[in-house]
């Protein structure tokens, strides 16, 4: 038995917009607990992590669990004109094998979706020890990767003892954005030494964006030439976390 | 009109560089064929008998021909006609001038050397970076390599097969010089080790009169140009996430 009532069906859209970001195909791990997915871009560069607890939702009934893969893009396609206020309502009707969601609110909805067939491979949790920890606003991330994307394809995260630095570099110019550990936006600032990481504006900007779309606060995390991590928390419940692989030079 | 042939038809057989600026239409048949309507344009006719139309926008010709076409200028119902041939395969480009701005031709002289600054360490560093580019499965073993007497080995690896490969390195094209020092460096190996290895000369191109001496030894070309090698180093190397998780 599964069945979950979601009150805002925008923010869940939303989300399935952040994970489309990296896989057309998402493999939901349904649990008592809650519904999970981690899945990785088929480039293997990034990889999106994401937990929505039972008390997240407004409804939740799952006895046992189990694994839903749908086509992202068929259902973010059937939830385009979602209207604010409107709840949606998602169960399974395993004999037809089919998703189906009701949407309530202006008047009734129910859509019904092909399940498709699950991805069995298990992602293992990243163990990654970060030396550079930075809490801001998500906006004010998303700003600076969109400004970086503007001249570069790919962005240098420094952090040092009193800032963290967003650098992008190329024939067409050059940004520079800091992120002071005083200024008003950040809210932690934990760094050891000096950190220095190149990312991939591509993936960043994905991410940024989608996770500015979901969350106020972002929390990154970096080591010298390790992943990022972009910790996204989703009130009252739910996580919403990507890493990305760094380049070399 | 008659002075602009007269200037052109005279360019075009001292093999100068030629310019003319004007209003022209270009019908081109060959391979495919196509015609482009009036319009204003600058024409570039290079000494080797290169041909390029230009438009007054955009990096690249609209209309052209390779190096070694052969012109014929003539009237042709009142407009001035300047024919592009190339033979093989049998290509041929019409441009018909009705208006001639301007005309300029030139002998220039041009002797130096184009460089990108791509260094033949540089190029190291992109194989190293992306061992792809030497062939799919070759895993780089060592670079700077000391082999005795016979010097230093640009890069050593293996192929897929477990094969010992030696790669040497040049930024211009190969000649017999480069496949004769690989060859040391290959039976020097060879001798060492006992066992199979390859050479593999990774230049932008190998040298006509090397060929055979490349395909004689037994040794192999890979093409790589130093602007590949470039993009390389510029991009930096993308890392997988499973490699850290």
């Amino acid at each position: 038995m599964f069945r979950v009532v979601l009150s805002d069906a925008r923010a869940w859209r939303r989300l399935l917009d952040a994970i489309s970001t990296l896989v057309e195909e998402a493999t939901f791990d349904v649990k008592p607990e809650g519904m999970y997915l981690r899945a990785m871009d088929p480039s293997h560069v990034a990889m999106v992590d994401f937990e929505y607890e039972k008390d997240a939702f407004q409804e939740f009934e799952c006895t046992e669990a189990s694994k839903i893969c749908v086509g992202l893009g068929e259902m973010l396609k059937l939830l385009k004109r979602v209207g604010s206020g409107e709840t949606l309502e998602i169960s399974l009707d395993r004999e037809a094998n089919r998703l189906v969601m009701k949407l309530t609110g202006r008047y009734t909805r129910r859509f019904a979706l092909p399940l498709l067939q699950p991805s069995t491979s298990e992602l293992p949790t990243p163990r990654l020890a970060f030396d550079a920890r930075v809490k801001l606003d998500a906006d004010h991330l998303r700003d600076a990767i969109l400004e970086v994307s503007n001249v570069s394809d790919q962005v240098r995260f420094i952090a040092g003892q009193d800032k963290l630095s967003l650098i992008g570099e190329s024939e067409t110019g050059k940004v520079e954005i800091d992120f002071e550990r005083d200024n008003p936006s950040v809210y932690e600032f934990n760094v050891q030494g000096e950190v220095k990481a190149l990312y991939g504006v591509g993936f960043l900007e994905d991410m940024v964006k989608a996770g500015s779309d979901n969350s106020k606060l972002v929390s990154v995390e970096f080591s010298t030439d390790k992943p990022v991590k972009l910790d996204y928390e989703l009130p009252p419940k739910g996580r919403l976390t990507y890493y990305l692989a760094p380049r070399i030079e | 009109m008659e002075e602009a042939k007269a200037f052109i038809q005279e360019a075009l057989s001292r093999r100068r560089m030629l310019l003319v600026v004007g209003n022209c239409m270009v019908d081109y048949e060959g391979r495919a064929s196509s015609k482009l309507d009036w319009g204003e344009r600058l024409l570039v006719v290079k000494s080797d008998g290169s041909v390029m139309v230009h438009r007054p926008t955009g990096y690249e010709p609209v209309n052209w021909q390779p190096p070694g076409s052969i012109f014929h200028v003539e009237f042709e119902d009142g407009k001035l006609k300047i024919r592009a041939t190339r033979l093989q395969p049998k290509e041929v480009l019409n441009i018909f001038f009705d208006r001639v701005y301007h005309v300029f031709s030139a002998e220039l002289r041009d002797e130096g050397e184009f460089s990108m600054y791509v260094t033949e360490m540089d190029m190291q560093k992109a194989l190293l970076t992306m061992p792809e580019l030497v062939e799919e499965g070759f895993q780089p073993l060592a670079a700077e390599k000391e082999l005795g007497e016979s010097g230093f080995l640009d890069i050593l690896g293996q192929d897929s097969q477990g094969n010992l490969v030696v790669v040497e390195i040049k930024r211009n094209p190969a000649g017999r010089e480069a496949v004769l020092q690989l060859e040391r460096y290959v039976k020097t190996l060879r001798e060492k080790t006992g066992k199979q290895v390859r050479g593999v000369i990774v230049a932008p191109e190998i040298r006509r009169e090397a060929q055979g001496l490349l395909a004689a030894l037994k040794l192999e070309f890979r093409q790589v140009s130093p602007r590949r090698c470039y993009e390389v180093l510029k991009a930096g190397k993308g890392r997988k996430l499973s490699e850290f998780i």
